[in-house]
């Protein structure tokens, strides 16, 4: 155990003079995550300022208003009122999301069995407030359809017109007969600080493997595996010593840039154990990914190009750059194909509320995906080792 | 001529070396595409629709309900599995909500009753 150690602390110390390793370990994932954060931060509320031009003035328009202010849209909305060509100024530079003309006639079109459109301004740059500020309006407008529809079969069905007002506003109390009920799923909201911090940790962890791979060919052009290979140490040992050091760098960086957001930024990680075992299974993941570079590369430029390409390829496919959950369906199958992809599942469900049981699955390929490359670059090193 | 001469061997060189190709060409392409292909997606808003039991969308009024929420453009929507996938695809901010469609709602809607939808 003694040489094992000996040989994971040597390099270990020859890391840490690196500064480069350094950054690339443990403050560009901060700085990379925190910078992310702060620019995608402000998204996680939603909320519209809108504004409503009565050029009608009527009970129609009246109704819309308080359709606005109702208390189920309280949190949704921050109603003013203004004139077309304010609101159209304000709309064009961002300080509205949306705007609702109600044009001169409206409310007694809509009595008189008339139509007239009720106009939503919105900003291209703004699609979304856009389109549920036409929702709204579509709820609106379909309400009163609803209510012309009832009346008028009612007068059909033999009702007096003279009662026809008394049915309209009979009909308009009454709720329709689908509605909506906000009911709580039991999660909690996803901050962009808990997904890019797990993001970008992974990201950077993977830089160790262009370390590990470039270091073990240094050391053979070096002549230091050589003087090993001499040295009373199985070449087991070397290798075991040498992956140690590896799987150190990588737990410790990820396990630095958990703690630091967690504590700083306020990122939510999951469950303690379950984010535990997940860093121990991406370290082993490095340990595997490292050894198939060196067992695939013959010199430290091949191991160097070869590492790079594997890490910005799983970084891609796992889904490190982006929201993965905003991908289109084969991308987020895609990114199941990496143990990255797996873990930032597992984070995403752990922040997001989920208990440890969330992690089993993830866990268990990742640590499979271990076990496949660790073997099969075991199986290309006997190439390798060979002079 | 001396100067072509170095620029074409450079080039042949960088050619050559598959690395450096990944990093100038296909790398940018690729974070183009994905960054294009995922925030095209964030111009509508995502909703999942589920049934409360794996028969609740099979009545005409319920399959009208779920075809009108797909054919609405400011929507896109994704057919969910079961509640547990439901619950999953909200906690990964895969949707921003999810209409639970109840197991009566053909038979309340026919009898004139009213019916909530959990969403």
């Amino acid at each position: 155990m003694g040489p094992v150690i000996a040989i994971a602390l040597k390099d270990l110390r020859q890391r840490l003079r690196d500064r480069s390793a350094l950054v690339l370990g443990f403050l560009a994932p901060l700085l990379v995550a925190w910078l992310i954060s702060a620019a995608f931060g402000s998204v996680a509320t939603f909320h519209m300022n809108v504004a409503v031009v009565d050029q009608d003035g009527g009970p129609v328009a009246s109704g819309f208003g308080t359709f606005l202010h109702s208390p189920e849209l309280s949190e949704l909305l921050t109603v003013s009122t203004a004139t077309e060509a304010q609101a159209r100024a304000q709309v064009e530079d961002g300080s509205l999301s949306a705007a609702f003309v109600i044009p001169k006639g409206f409310s007694s079109a809509v009595t008189t069995g008339g139509s007239m459109p009720l106009t939503v301004l919105g900003s291209v740059d703004a699609s979304v407030s856009a389109q549920v500020a036409r929702s709204l309006a579509g709820s609106f407008t379909a309400h009163i359809e609803a209510v012309r529809l009832s009346v008028a079969t009612a007068l059909d069905g033999g009702a007096p017109q003279a009662r026809a007002a008394a049915l309209a506003a009979a009909a308009a109390d009454l709720q329709p007969p689908e509605s909506v009920v906000p009911r709580s799923a039991g999660t909690r909201e996803l901050s962009s600080v808990s997904y890019y911090a797990p993001a970008m940790g992974i990201f950077f962890m993977l830089f160790a493997i262009g370390f590990g791979a470039r270091g073990y060919f240094l050391e053979r052009t070096g002549g230091t595996m050589e003087r090993l290979a001499a040295a009373p140490i199985s070449p087991a040992a070397v290798m075991v010593g040498k992956s140690l050091a590896t799987f150190v760098y990588g737990v410790a960086s990820l396990g630095t840039v958990a703690a630091v957001t967690s504590l700083v930024f306020g990122a939510q990680w999951g469950p303690l154990p379950a984010v535990v075992a997940l860093v121990l299974a991406l370290g082993l993941t490095l340990v595997g990914l490292t050894a198939l570079v060196i067992a695939v590369a013959r010199s430290e430029r091949q191991a160097e190009g070869f590492a790079s390409i594997l890490t910005f390829g799983l970084v891609l496919l796992g889904g490190n750059f982006i929201f993965i959950s905003a991908a289109p369906p084969l991308v987020r199958t895609l990114s199941l194909l990496t143990p990255n992809g797996w873990a930032l599942r597992a984070f995403t469900d752990l922040a997001g509320g989920a208990d440890w049981t969330a992690a089993v699955t993830p866990l268990l390929v990742i640590l499979a995906f271990a076990a496949v490359t660790t073997a099969l670059a075991f199986a290309l090193l006997r190439r390798v080792a060979r002079p | 001529m001396t100067a072509l001469a170095l620029t074409a061997a450079e080039l042949r060189r960088v050619v050559r070396d598959r690395t450096f190709l990944f990093f100038i060409v296909l790398l940018p392409v690729l974070i183009i595409l994905l960054i294009g292909v995922t925030i095209s997606g964030n111009e509508t808003i995502r909703v999942g629709v589920v049934g409360e039991r794996p028969t609740s969308l099979a009545g005409q009024l319920a399959r009208q309900l779920a075809s009108r929420l797909d054919a609405d453009p400011s929507l896109t929507v994704e057919s969910l599995s079961s509640r547990d996938a439901a619950v999953g695809a909200l906690r990964r901010g895969q949707v921003s909500a999810v209409v639970v469609v109840p197991d009566d709602l053909d038979v309340a809607l026919r009898s004139g009753q009213s019916v909530s939808l959990p969403g």
